[in-house]
C-alpha cells in the first residue's frame, strides 16, 4: 500500500510526467492527465496519457502492452514530489470515468498553477490531449523525487 | 502530424528562459525510464543543449548506460510544447558554458541565500538529435486539436535610435539628481522598460542602496540589497549582467531544494531575500554600472510577464549602465572640485530656527546613534551617512538657524563618518533629497549651486537624539 500522501500526490491535481521506453528502445517524455491507485494487490496505478503521445511511441490499446514506465506527480506550490516505477500491463481507450477523472485533474492542477504561477488557464488547456488513453501500471518501486539532495531515494511502501 | 515544419534550436530560446520546469526522461541499461526535473537548460550552439547537473544522480547512471534522453520543454507566451530527442555527448566542469550556466544556477542560489549549498556540479551536454512539437490538443492520429496560436512577440529592444538619444540626454547631465531622472525616465520614454530602479554601491562597498526607481506605486528610495544577494547582488558580485524569466520558478525551485537541505541538516532554516520592485515580476535583468574598472552602480529592470527580455535587453542596458557610471564618477569629481573652491562655510542665514512659524506644526525628529537611523513623526526616514547627514544639518539649523550649507563643509563634519577615500556623499545627499521628497516631508533638501545646497524647514523641528534602535 501507498502512504496516504503519496497517494494523494499522485491523485489530486499535480504535475504529472509519464517517462517510457518507445518500441525503438528510446527514452520518451509525455504528460499524465489524472491518476488513480487501483484497490488490490498488487499495487496498481491507472494513468490517463495522450492517445497521440503514446502513438507516437508506438503503443496502441489493444495490443501487447508490457512495457517499463516511470511517473512523476510533482506537487504545484511545493514541488514536492514522488516518482513510481513499474510495468504497463494495459492500455485501453479511456471511458467515461477517465474522461471525468481527467476534468477534476484539470480543474486542481490549473487552479494550482493559476495561484502558485499565475499562468492563465486558456494556456494550460492547450496542453490537454483531445484524445486519451488510460495505461494501468503494476508499481514495483516508490522514490522521492523532490528537487534537492534526497532526490532518487527509495520511500517504503 | 507533428512534423510539418523543421524546427530549429534557435527558435526556441524563450522554452530555455525557464518559465516553466524542464522535464528530462533516461533510461536504463535494463530499460528502465526515470523521470527528473531540471534546474536550468541553457542553448550551447544551434544544435546543443546544456543541461545543470545538480542532482542527478539516478539520471547520471542512466546516461552513462544509455546516452540518450527525451526532453520536455513549453515556449511560455503561447504554452507551445516540445519533445526533444537528446544524445549525451560530454560534462564540463570549467569552461564557457560552464560559467554561463553556472551564473544562472548562481543566480537562483542568491534568491534563498544558498550559494554554500546550491551548486552547479557540471554542465552535461548534449547533441539535439530531433525537435518534435507536440501539437495544441492532440489528437490519438497526432494533429492538433485546435489553431495553433500566437505567441506573443518579444518586445522591441536594443532600438538603436532610442539608444543614441538616451546616451546623448545622459551626457548632457551636470548634476547627479537630474542625471538619475533623465536615466530613468529615458528607459521608460525610449526604449519601453517601465519598471526601472538605479542603486549605487554603498562606501563600504558591501551593499547597494536604491537612489531612484520609475514605474513602481512606491519609489523605494534608500531601499538596500546586500552585494552578493538576489539578482541586483548578484550583477554587483560578479560585475556582470544577470538576466531572469522566471522569477516564480526559481523562487519555487529554490524553496523546495531548500526544504530538502533542511530536512537533511545540511543548512539551517535561513531566510528568503526579499527582493525590491514588483510584486509579481516575472523578469528581472540588472547590469552593473561600471566606471574606470570599478564598480559605481547596478542599473535593474523588471516586468510581470515571463521571458520578457532577452541578450539584446542585457546589451542595451550594460551600454546605458556604463555611462551612467561613468557619469555619476565625473559628477562626483566636479562637485568635489567645485567643493574646494567653494567657502569652507557660508554665513548663517538667519536667527536661530529661521523660518519657524510659531503656530505652525511641529515635525518632531528623532535620530538614533548607533546606525543613523531618522524618523520623522514616527515614520521611518534614512538610516547610515544620508541619516546623520540629516542630522548634522537639522542640529545646526536648530542651533544657529543655518540653512545655507556646502558641501565642502558638511563632507568634513566627522559626525557623518565618511571614509577618507572615495566618499559617496552627494549621492548621499541625493539619496537624502529624494527620500524628502518621496515623503513629502516637511524638510527638504534644495540645490542652490553647484557644491551647494539649502535645508528648507517647514514649520517647527523638536530634535531628539537616542542612543541605541531598541
Amino acid at each position: 500500500m501507498l502512504d496516504d500522501d503519496t497517494r494523494a500526490l499522485l491523485e489530486a491535481g499535480s504535475s504529472t510526467i509519464v517517462g517510457l521506453v518507445d518500441r525503438a528502445g528510446e527514452p520518451f517524455a509525455t504528460r499524465g492527465w489524472g491518476s488513480v491507485v487501483l484497490d488490490g494487490e498488487p499495487l496498481r496505478l491507472r494513468v490517463l496519457v495522450g492517445a497521440g503521445a503514446f502513438a507516437a511511441a508506438g503503443y496502441h490499446p489493444g495490443a501487447e502492452a508490457r512495457f517499463a514506465v516511470a511517473v512523476t506527480g510533482a506537487e504545484v506550490r511545493t514541488l514536492v514530489s514522488v516518482q513510481v516505477k513499474g510495468t504497463a500491463v494495459a492500455l485501453d481507450e479511456a471511458d467515461d470515468d477517465d474522461r471525468r477523472r481527467t476534468a477534476s485533474f484539470c480543474e486542481d492542477f490549473f487552479g494550482a498553477v493559476k495561484a502558485t504561477d499565475n499562468i492563465d488557464r486558456a494556456l494550460m488547456e492547450r496542453l490537454v490531449p483531445a484524445d486519451l488513453w488510460a495505461c494501468t501500471i503494476e508499481v514495483d518501486e516508490v522514490f522521492d523525487q523532490t528537487p534537492g539532495p534526497r532526490a532518487g531515494s527509495r520511500l517504503d511502501r | 502530424m507533428t512534423e510539418a515544419v523543421e524546427l530549429r534550436l534557435q527558435d526556441l530560446a524563450r522554452c530555455f528562459d525557464g518559465a516553466i520546469p524542464v522535464v528530462l526522461v533516461t533510461v536504463s541499461a535494463a530499460g528502465v525510464p526515470n523521470v527528473t526535473y531540471l534546474s536550468k537548460a541553457h542553448v550551447v550552439d544551434h544544435e546543443r543543449i546544456a543541461l545543470s547537473n545538480q542532482f542527478l544522480s539516478k539520471s547520471a547512471r542512466n546516461l552513462a548506460e544509455v546516452p540518450r534522453g527525451s526532453l520536455l520543454i513549453i515556449e511560455p507566451t503561447a504554452h507551445d510544447e516540445y519533445r526533444l530527442d537528446i544524445a549525451y555527448e560530454r560534462t564540463e566542469r570549467r569552461g564557457r558554458v560552464f560559467d554561463e550556466l553556472k551564473s544562472e544556477i548562481d543566480a537562483i542560489a542568491a534568491h534563498t541565500g544558498m550559494q554554500e549549498v546550491f551548486r552547479l556540479r557540471a554542465a552535461d551536454i548534449y547533441r539535439v538529435t530531433r525537435i518534435r512539437q507536440v501539437p495544441a490538443n492532440e489528437r490519438a492520429d497526432g494533429s492538433a486539436g485546435t489553431d495553433p496560436w500566437t505567441t506573443r512577440p518579444p518586445r522591441a529592444t536594443a532600438d538603436v535610435a532610442g539608444l543614441g538619444e538616451l546616451c546623448a540626454r545622459i551626457a548632457r547631465c551636470t548634476d547627479l539628481d537630474v542625471l538619475v531622472k533623465v536615466t530613468l525616465d529615458g528607459l521608460a520614454e525610449l526604449l519601453s522598460y517601465e519598471q526601472s530602479m538605479l542603486l549605487l554601491l554603498d562606501e563600504g562597498g558591501r551593499r547597494l542602496f536604491t537612489l531612484a526607481s520609475h514605474g513602481y506605486e512606491h519609489e523605494g528610495v534608500g531601499s538596500e540589497v546586500a552585494v552578493g544577494e538576489g539578482v541586483i547582488g548578484l550583477a554587483a558580485e560578479r560585475a556582470a549582467p544577470v538576466r531572469v524569466g522566471n522569477a516564480h520558478q526559481i523562487a519555487k525551485y529554490a524553496r523546495s531544494v531548500r526544504r530538502s537541505f533542511e530536512a537533511s541538516g545540511a543548512i539551517e532554516p535561513g531566510r528568503e531575500i526579499e527582493l525590491p520592485g514588483l510584486p509579481f515580476a516575472d523578469s528581472r535583468v540588472a547590469v552593473p554600472a561600471l566606471a574606470l574598472g570599478q564598480l559605481v552602480g547596478v542599473l535593474a529592470v523588471e516586468a510581470v510577464a515571463s521571458a520578457e527580455f532577452v541578450a539584446a535587453d542585457e546589451a542595451a542596458l550594460t551600454v546605458i549602465a556604463s555611462l551612467v557610471g561613468t557619469a555619476i564618477e565625473s559628477i562626483r569629481a566636479e562637485e568635489r572640485a567645485a567643493s574646494a573652491g567653494a567657502p569652507a562655510k557660508t554665513s548663517p542665514s538667519a536667527s536661530p530656527m529661521a523660518g519657524a512659524a510659531g503656530a505652525a506644526p511641529t515635525t518632531h525628529v528623532r535620530f538614533f546613534a548607533i546606525d543613523g537611523s531618522t524618523f520623522l513623526d514616527g515614520d521611518y526616514v534614512i538610516k547610515g551617512v544620508a541619516g546623520r547627514l540629516l542630522w548634522s544639518l537639522l542640529r545646526q539649523y536648530e542651533r544657529e538657524g543655518r540653512t545655507e550649507f556646502t558641501n565642502r563643509e558638511v563632507r568634513l563634519d566627522p559626525t557623518l563618518a565618511l571614509p577618507d577615500f572615495r566618499d559617496n556623499f552627494e549621492s548621499r545627499l541625493i539619496l537624502l533629497k529624494r527620500r524628502l521628497d518621496e515623503r513629502e516631508a516637511t524638510i527638504r533638501v534644495e540645490k542652490t549651486g553647484r557644491g551647494r545646497f539649502r535645508l528648507a524647514v517647514t514649520g517647527n523641528v523638536r530634535l531628539d537624539e537616542l542612543p541605541t534602535s531598541s
